[in-house]
């Protein structure tokens, strides 16, 4: 495999690995589906080498991002995460309305 | 800060950090560039273009014909991405144009295809026209012509095998098409172009 493409796959770690020990210390809803986005990422770029369509793969991280916040949200009401849940919308939105439209 | 919040803090900054450095080192990581499977007798020029994100160039001369080949580290780039950045080219190549060699072109978009066949992906084909107003006759029965002097293409696609995307830029001109020899390069410009292979 070409390595720039392994790179690009372990840039998902971290996350994953910053998520799966807050997991640990304490269950949130933000650490799970950070997890979760962790190994999407990871998925992704495996199967973009394949030939799947890479358009689904950002737009479908940002959803899980947002759904995770809205989660937390609802057992958390912190100013950050209605913030982050505000900023993801909006980059949710707007990669749906350029999706459709380009 | 209480020292769980400053924990917290200090795993969130050295988790970006890493995550920065990844996208650092994938976007610096050498290419492999793009290039036509038969090169005939066209001059080679090779060089780096830029190290972040790397941009390998390669530009096929043959005197007449013109290719350039782009290979450039990127993430998934969808068509419609390539498609807009050519819908701009004519306006900037009209100008590059001008203000390289001080000669006014007009350069006008001929078709589109956005489902072209290339190396075994699906990519971009965009053709352009470049004419010139000229005086054809003697005064006074002369006439000002549009004449079209070359074509200007440009193709594009995502390599999804290595990651990278790759810009063709051809210009091939046309006002010898009756000389067989000097059709016979352009020809080649174009066999070149419909040959070209991700790596």
């Amino acid at each position: 495999m070409n390595p720039a493409i392994l790179l690009l796959a372990l840039t998902a770690v971290p996350l994953g690995i910053a998520s799966f020990i807050e997991f640990r210390s304490q269950s949130s809803p933000r650490a799970l589906y950070g997890m979760i986005g962790a190994g999407w990422s990871m998925g992704g770029v495996l199967l973009i080498v394949v030939g799947v369509p890479g358009i689904i793969f950002f737009p479908g991280l940002i959803g899980i991002m947002l759904f995770g916040t809205l989660m937390q949200l609802r057992q958390k009401k912190e100013r950050l995460q209605y913030v982050k849940a505000g900023l993801l919308t909006i980059i949710c939105g707007s990669l749906a309305v350029w999706m459709v439209f380009l | 800060m209480s020292l769980k919040g400053r924990r917290r803090f200090f795993v969130v900054v050295v988790t970006y950090l890493c995550v920065f450095s990844l996208y650092g080192m994938f976007f610096g990581y050498p290419v492999s560039p793009a290039k036509p499977t038969e090169i005939y007798d066209f001059v080679i020029e090779d060089k780096r273009y830029s190290s972040l994100p790397y941009i390998h160039e390669t530009i096929y001369t043959n005197g007449k014909g013109f290719l350039a080949v782009a290979t450039i580290r990127t993430i998934s780039a969808p068509n419609s991405a390539f498609s807009a950045a050519f819908e701009r080219l004519d306006s900037y190549a009209e100008d590059y144009i001008k203000e390289q060699y001080g000669v006014e072109v007009s350069i006008e978009e001929d078709s589109r295809d956005e489902a072209f066949r290339i190396a075994g992906h699906t990519g971009v084909k965009f053709t352009y026209s470049v004419t010139k107003q000229m005086a054809i006759g003697f005064p006074p029965f002369e006439t000002v012509q549009d004449i079209q002097l070359a074509e200007l293409g440009a193709v594009a696609w995502f390599c999804n095998v290595d990651f990278e995307s790759v810009i063709l830029i051809y210009v091939t001109p046309l006002y010898f098409d009756d000389e067989h020899a000097l059709a016979l390069l352009s020809d080649q410009v174009f066999s070149m172009v419909e040959e070209v292979e991700c790596h």
